[in-house]
């Protein structure tokens, strides 16, 4: 799950220059803004079957919480 | 899921007025930067808006449409019995625009008035309650005019929604049939907990001492609190889940599925939504016809303006599910049919009511 998540999130949010980490605060990331934050959201929702409630996607912070959240859900 | 069932009533006609400005999401690049203009326009399917100019009302174009609509349709105005304008801006704080616009198309005094407050939703409740109000009176027509002109209470700088809302109206002509097996259906849901979601919180009587002085929000966007905000990640979420969902439910409530139904007609929130849906209901998007490139969102006009800009001009009865949803939070869908020869041709008009300024001299 871990490697198709990040290519996902690499894909939208146009990184090519680096490798993405469960420890990375993505809001943080320069190219974090509130499309992208639809777009990983619709992301989630695509391939993972889960539509995570915007007042939750506030508490997390880090790319692990995010995939603990998801899996969470998809159980 | 409400359902409302509807037995002998048809639509005879079909009406649209847009304004005659368009703007292009490519002139935003000098406000917010090709690269985020661009990302927008990808993801939210629109490349061009309608916009009216400043004194056009939504209901100067709703009138434009109905009058065509009486016109064509040589409709005896006396037999119309009910006039239900929906819209989010109305002409006056008071009384209700229904009423200016009887007085305009020069409707008789038999005739019930009333205006509702929604948005997206607007054309799936409208059609609901004019049918419910007609067939419960002793006249034979009725209009049900959607109109909206969203952009007058955007803040400039709210690139979230500056692009994507157009300004349109329309009417449609609704009969009772004295029999026939035309049946409407629908479902309604209603979401009052997320009010907040899409708000214009000043203007009314609610917030009177806050000032109209724009400010930056935590979203980093200056508005002020007159003008219209919405939580987009709140109702993204809400119109890929709630939506799909109740569609669903719908088709099974009224043992029908997609296949039965020539053509989804979608309000028009956003394409990507529009793929979700489609996904998420197994609708084949061939069926899910799109104007968001080329109009925006068009709040409760969104499905009259798709229908003429899809259908104008051809003869054919199509079965038709619609879906609306938004502010509210509100959302609705329903099973209709129509002929596509009622449908008249898009309007072009920049008119606007002049009578309708007050004056100083009618401080009497």
């Amino acid at each position: 799950m871990e490697a198709l998540f990040f290519e996902k999130l690499k894909e939208i949010l146009e990184i090519t220059d680096r490798e993405l980490s469960a420890n990375d605060k993505f809001k943080e990331y320069s190219e974090w803004d509130s499309l992208a934050n639809l777009s990983v959201i619709a992301m989630i929702d695509e391939e993972f079957g889960v539509v995570i409630d915007n007042s939750e996607f506030k508490n997390i912070q880090t790319l692990g919480e995010l995939m603990a959240e998801i899996k969470k859900r998809t159980k | 899921m409400l359902l409302s069932t509807h037995h002998n009533i048809s639509i005879k006609g079909l009406a649209v007025a847009v304004p005659s400005g368009r703007i292009s999401v490519d002139s935003f690049y000098p406000s917010f930067g090709e690269d985020i203009v661009q990302k927008f326009s990808e993801m939210a399917g629109v490349k061009q808006i309608t916009r009216s100019i400043d004194q056009q009302t939504a209901s100067d174009l709703g009138y434009i449409a109905a009058k065509k609509l009486i016109i064509e349709k040589n409709i005896d105005t006396n037999e119309i019995g009910v006039l239900v304008f929906v819209s989010q801006k109305p002409d006056y704080r008071s009384p209700a625009t229904a009423f200016v616009l009887q007085h305009r198309l020069g409707l008789g005094k038999e005739v019930i008035c009333l205006d509702i407050n929604l948005a997206c939703s607007g054309f799936v409740y409208g059609l609901q309650t004019t049918l419910s109000l007609l067939k419960n009176s002793s006249k034979k027509k009725a209009l049900l005019i959607t109109a909206d002109t969203s952009n007058k209470t955007l803040s400039p700088e709210d690139r979230t929604m500056i692009m994507l809302f157009g300004d349109s109206g329309s009417a449609v002509l609704l009969e009772k049939e004295d029999q026939g097996n035309a049946v409407f259906q629908f479902g309604l849901r209603s979401n009052g907990y997320k009010f907040k979601s899409i708000i214009t919180p000043a203007g009314a009587f609610r917030n009177r001492d806050l000032p109209n002085k724009v400010e930056e929000w935590a979203d980093g966007i200056k508005r002020s609190d007159y003008n219209t905000h919405m939580k987009g990640m709140d109702v993204f979420g809400f119109s890929i889940t709630d939506v799909p969902n109740l569609i669903i439910d719908f088709l099974e409530a009224t043992k029908t599925e997609t296949s039965h139904y020539d053509v989804v007609a979608l309000h028009q929130a956003n394409i990507y939504i529009l793929k979700q849906i489609s996904r998420k209901v197994k609708i084949p998007f061939e069926k899910i016809p799109v104007s968001i490139d080329r109009y925006g969102n068009n709040s409760s006009n969104s499905i009259p303006l798709l229908l003429a800009d899809h259908f104008e001009g051809k003869s054919q009865v199509l079965k038709i599910l619609i879906s609306g949803f938004g502010a509210g939070l509100s959302w609705a869908c329903g099973s209709i049919a129509m002929d596509t020869k009622d449908i008249l041709p898009i309007i072009i008009t920049d008119d606007i009511y002049t009578q309708g300024d007050f004056k100083s001299s009618e401080h009497d």
